[in-house]
């Protein structure tokens, strides 16, 4: 730990001294400037020390270069290991709020679906149409599949869940299901799905 | 305005490419594009900053084994917190007090000797002055000169005479007050004045 000695109270030398290479780089502001230049005027022993500042540079420039200057190339190779893998930073910041914003817009072309329905009474999907009696056929859930999966996993997985497609895939790429409360679990739990939303209020039917 | 601009045209430190407005702006335009974590961008600051840390951190540390580690963290914090650079100071400000406290924490891992403030007085180890002062002598008595300062006094030497920084933003690199580093650059010139006063007598060139 540094321990900083002050220097003597009122030594005007001192304090002109420690400027000194500072005030030969032209980097004090004004008034310092205008404090050395007076007291330098009037002090012979601090205008010697002005002169000691080109040969302290040349000293500390023959004597003081850096020894071999380091191999950036093999540097940079070793910090590039440590880089690995990408910082997680960047990902998490943005990847809630695209997920966010893909299900809000997921929302959006919904309730433009449903909405589609009331006006056009007369269409029914497939799959609705498996459904008699329930005109519009509400879907209880949203999902999200990720991508890769094959329409065969897909259409297994829906199946194995009694889940039935009400609409889908969206411009997203979502789908609109029936499914059980049960089913809508346990999508959420298949490593193929990305996102598996209730539609309903509380629970699904 | 430079009461000694011919100073300047001795160095042979710091790139040139270094200072300046222009290359602040280039510097900037790469941070940038390590925010968006751009490794192109990365590695030409890191290339432009090797050099300049490279020889900060040799003469503030003087432990030829544990520099490129000090040098690869601070630009691994660089990396990884580049979004933390506000932007109110000069980024090679930012840049080299991450140095500042690496170099700092590699010394104390090590448990070297630390400051203990008052520099002791000059010991005349060198030749005598019938002696040729050639320069590896030369370098040999700057050696043991500087090793008699603390890490904290050399950094301040360090960024003064060769990374052209004013001692205010001296002191945002160390973060300590102005006043402090002022009373460091006292006692580390104080210390290479003496030297210099020893070598007089047979180095005609320096004086």
């Amino acid at each position: 730990m540094s321990v900083v000695i002050p220097m003597e109270q009122h030594d005007e030398h001192a304090a002109v001294q420690a400027l000194l290479p500072w005030y030969a780089r032209g980097q004090l502001g004004d008034d310092e400037m205008a404090d050395v230049q007076r007291h330098l005027l009037h002090c012979a022993d601090c205008r010697n020390e002005l002169a000691a500042e080109r040969p302290m540079q040349t000293l500390l420039n023959a004597a003081g270069a850096a020894p071999a200057g380091g191999d950036v190339a093999a540097g940079l190779a070793r910090l590039h290991a440590r880089m690995q893998p990408e910082p997680q930073r960047r990902p998490s910041r943005w990847m809630p709020w695209a997920l966010g914003l893909q299900g809000a817009a997921c929302a959006l072309l919904l309730g433009l679906w449903l909405q589609a329905r009331v006006d056009q009474p007369g269409y029914e999907g497939l799959s609705a149409a498996a459904t008699p009696g329930l005109a519009p056929v509400a879907a209880d859930a949203l999902v999200m599949f990720k991508p890769g999966t094959s329409e065969q996993a897909l259409r297994e997985l829906l199946q194995a869940q009694g889940a039935s497609v009400v609409a889908g895939p969206t411009e997203t790429g979502a789908w609109l299901l029936r499914v059980e409360p049960r089913g809508l679990a346990a999508l959420r739990a298949s490593p193929l799905v990305a996102l598996a939303e209730p539609l309903q209020p509380g629970t699904a039917r | 305005m430079s009461i000694w601009p011919s100073i300047r045209k001795h160095r042979e430190a710091a790139p040139p490419a270094a200072r300046g407005a222009a290359s602040e702006a280039v510097e900037l335009a790469l941070l940038a594009g390590v925010q968006r974590g751009q490794r192109a961008d990365f590695d030409s600051l890191y290339r432009l900053y090797h050099p300049r840390l490279w020889r900060f951190l040799t003469h503030m540390m003087r432990q030829p084994e544990a520099i490129e580690e000090a040098l690869n963290d601070t630009l691994l914090v660089v990396w990884q917190r580049a979004d933390s650079f506000d932007g109110r100071s000069k980024l090679s400000t930012w840049i080299f007090g991450i140095a500042y406290r690496k170099g700092l924490k590699a010394l104390s891992r090590q448990d070297l000797p630390m400051d203990e403030g008052e520099q002791p007085e000059a010991v005349d180890t060198g030749p005598g002055p019938a002696e040729q002062l050639n320069l590896a002598q030369l370098r040999g008595r700057l050696r043991e000169a500087m090793a008699e300062l603390s890490p904290e006094h050399r950094a301040v030497v360090e960024l003064c005479y060769f990374h052209d920084m004013a001692y205010g933003e001296i002191a945002e690199v160390v973060g300590c007050p102005a006043e402090t580093v002022k009373t460091r650059m006292f006692y580390a010139r104080r210390r290479l004045r003496l030297l210099l006063d020893d070598l007089a007598g047979h180095h005609g060139e320096l004086s």
